[in-house]
């Protein structure tokens, strides 16, 4: 671990919070991109990052110092992430038409359950894996599958649904 | 970013003010009742010994240290005895907690005194 991030800690934990300006300026920027890469309304990024710093200001003591700081911070943005997504997450009855934005395919309207039912079974778990919020390499963690297999059941994915919109329209 | 960086900081002082001065208040009103509530059970305690007369047992002590060797024991267990017992359990315990707080006010003295320096220091620089 670095060894000036040690000291810092150590000196937080001391009630020194000035301190904690060190460990914003060093990490902001990491935190900012990753949050951002993982969220769909990039202008809630700056919340959640506002918000991991907190949490983790929160825990601080709490906190070992002979750990690293970073991946710390990511659990906590991932956590952050999981509950801003819990938070957003829509509702939706059965049978009822509902919208689906995509980044390849566009913004269009189609029957959910007709679209759901053409997936396989596979594809409809990773199709709402998605939905929730999960990354792509939570996904293969989640369904113990490489990465690169979710990458090409997800391209597979969308272009069926791409061809089930068109067939529709 | 630098916007970003300042909201954060901002976030933590005011979540730190607020943290640190319940923590002072509530230190100070645990030590104040503490203390209220001791030295008015000492006084009940007091005044109820004094009430039995259970003070002129120390006479004993006027005496030879003969007498007082002979004697020190049964007096002793007459001053057990004649001792309000629960208010005694409940004064003693009342001072071991007031004890353990100040301990522990003190344990965190130089850590309150950096973050009330801290904080001070950050909202006159805003």
């Amino acid at each position: 671990m670095n060894n000036s991030d040690r000291e810092v800690i150590l000196k937080i934990k001391q009630g020194k919070i000035d301190y904690f300006e060190y460990i914003v300026r060093k990490y902001t920027q990491v935190m900012n991109r990753y949050i951002k890469a993982k969220l769909f309304k990039k202008e809630d990024s700056e919340d959640l990052v506002q918000n991991t710093f907190l949490s983790f200001y929160k825990a601080i003591h709490r906190f070992r110092e002979e750990y690293p700081v970073l991946p710390y911070l990511y659990q906590i943005a991932k956590n952050e992430l999981k509950m801003y997504y819990r938070a957003h997450k829509e509702t939706v009855t059965l049978n009822e038409q509902i919208q689906i934005i995509d980044e390849s395919v566009g913004f269009f309207q189609t029957d959910y359950n007709e679209l759901i039912k053409k997936l396989t079974k596979e594809q409809r778990q990773i199709l709402n894996m998605l939905i929730e919020g999960y990354s792509y390499r939570e996904i293969s963690d989640k369904i113990k599958k490489p990465l690169n297999t979710v990458r090409t059941i997800i391209r597979r994915t969308r272009l069926q649904i791409q061809k089930i919109h068109n067939e529709n329209s | 970013m630098k916007t970003l960086e300042k909201n954060i900081i901002d976030r933590v002082y005011v979540f730190e003010s607020k943290k640190t001065f319940l923590e002072i208040i509530i230190r100070t009103i645990t030590v104040v009742i503490l203390l209220l509530f001791i030295s008015l059970l000492g006084q009940v305690i007091f005044e109820l010994l004094i009430e039995q007369q259970t003070f002129d047992l120390f006479e004993l002590l006027k005496e030879d240290i003969e007498v007082i060797r002979i004697y020190v024991f049964d007096v002793l267990y007459e001053l057990y005895e004649e001792t309000p017992k629960l208010l005694t359990f409940v004064f003693i315990l009342s001072a071991i907690g007031l004890i353990f707080v100040i301990a522990k006010t003190i344990e965190n003295f130089n850590r309150i005194k950096n973050k009330l320096k801290s904080i001070f220091h950050h909202f006159s620089n805003r």
